[in-house]
């Protein structure tokens, strides 16, 4: 026989639950439990709203100003994606688009005039990353110490666990830690990285690979697991 | 020396306010566009107040500078969902800063993350259980429940257990560490913090939860 569905019952909350969740005065366990009300029940939607802004408001008055050191700016704005050009009339988009794909051809053939062979970086140090320790390697990391430059290249295709995706990291001897971003998927792939935040003893940086949310912001250090870990080696040249 | 009568200085203050509060709503709407300009004016203009905020919380200088990292990366993705007519620019910004300094402190393991937050924030609607002659109205204005509202409310508060709650809004401290810095037992916190938060709810007109 066939148990009927019965819809989980979800327990009303107590007068004060929103303010404290708000205000992070429960315990994680029922912080949880609260937050997946709150989002099922509008009218403690809005009140929790109501509590957010007023707290927040209220915070602010007692606040001194604090100014960031000045390399967050720099942080954030490598973390955001490509910033879009700005609104352009059709007219004028259109003589830009005209432009460019005359600048494109006039390089292109400067290129192959000119430069035919050109290395597009001279490494002195490499690494091969793995999404286990002793796996197959997964990425071909070159770097030049001296322009503070990394190309990676995905060797095969790379698959992990739904909902995640692989994000290289450089640990430097002092203890800092620095997201380079999220490592190229498809086999061939490359990318071109100078991580701004990366100086002082380069050969000394540990690499590791952790697995990020992937709807996340990539943060200061890993929060996912961190899959592998490893060192550079110097090329012969 | 001559003071100004109080009620231009209060004036050319809220015009500066709102002018302030101008310039953001511009910043982040421009943001939403994906302007770069606006995005770097609008940390420029408010990162520091951010930044202190999430220091009060956090205590530590590279937890705080995440937290406003993760505000801003928030911001970026989520810009196109403020809409002035529910929050103030710094008051939305500074709530996503608290909700991001709380995670962080407790370690919680939040399903809203700051972006949910940002888009949170600027969703509330009016219950389905509303009265009719509100339904179709805009919502009360959010602006109402600002800082004036609650300090307001907090000032009707008994001593004690105003300075229990202050502690919790303005540090984020747990019950234990209220209890501690107060030298009261948790239970006595725990019953007064509780105690005020309903008097505050109902003194903000915040009604009663279903």
């Amino acid at each position: 026989m066939n148990t009927p569905f019965v819809a989980p019952m979800v327990a009303p909350l107590e007068p004060t639950d929103t303010a404290e969740y708000v205000l992070g005065l429960l315990d994680a366990g029922m912080d949880r439990a609260v937050e997946a009300r709150i989002r099922q029940q509008r009218a403690a939607r809005r009140e929790a709203t109501a509590w957010s802004l007023a707290v927040a408001d209220s915070l602010l008055q007692q606040t001194a100003e604090r100014q960031p050191p000045g390399w967050l700016w720099s942080r954030i704005e490598r973390q955001v994606p490509a910033m879009t050009v700005p609104t352009l009339s059709k007219v004028e988009q259109r003589w830009r688009l005209v432009a460019a794909f005359v600048a494109i051809i006039g390089l292109a053939a400067l290129v192959a005039v000119v430069v035919p062979t050109q290395a597009p970086m001279r490494p002195g140090h490499s690494a091969m990353l793995a999404l286990a320790k002793n796996d197959t390697p997964t990425w071909e990391v070159m770097a030049n110490f001296r322009d503070r430059q990394l190309e990676i290249k995905a060797l095969r295709d790379c698959a992990v666990i739904p909902g995640r995706k692989p994000v290289l990291w450089l640990a430097t001897p002092e203890g800092q830690t620095i997201a380079v971003g999220s490592l190229p998927m498809d086999a061939g792939e490359k990318m071109m990285v100078q991580p701004v935040l990366w100086h002082g003893n380069m050969g000394g940086t540990a690499l590791a690979i952790s697995l990020e949310p992937m709807n996340a912001p990539i943060g200061s250090k890993p929060q996912g697991p961190v899959v592998w870990s490893g060192g550079w080696q110097a090329m012969r040249s | 020396m001559k003071q100004p009568p109080r009620s231009s200085e209060s004036e050319e203050l809220s015009a500066q306010a709102t002018d302030r509060d101008a310039s953001l709503a511009r910043w982040i709407s421009a943001t939403a566009q994906g302007d770069h300009a606006a995005f770097s004016a609008l940390y420029q203009a408010t990162a520091g107040r951010l930044y202190g905020l999430s220091l009060r919380i956090l205590h530590e200088e590279g937890r705080a500078q995440e937290c406003v990292q993760d505000v801003f990366l928030a911001v970026w993705q989520q810009a196109s969902r403020f809409d002035p007519e529910r929050a103030r620019p710094m008051t939305w910004l500074a709530a996503i800063a608290h909700h991001r300094a709380i995670s962080l402190l407790r370690r919680f393991d939040r399903e809203l993350t700051a972006p949910d937050w940002a888009d949170f924030l600027m969703q509330a609607e009016i219950p389905d259980d509303a009265e009719p002659s509100r339904r179709g109205q805009p919502e009360q204005d959010w602006q109402l429940l600002d800082a004036g509202a609650l300090d307001r409310c907090l000032h009707q508060l008994r001593a004690e257990p105003r300075q229990a709650v202050q502690h919790a809004f303005w540090f984020g401290q747990t019950y234990q560490e209220i209890a501690d810095e107060l030298s009261l037992s948790i239970n006595t916190v725990k019953s007064w913090v509780r105690r005020a938060l309903a008097e505050l709810k109902t003194c903000l007109g915040l009604g009663v939860t279903p």
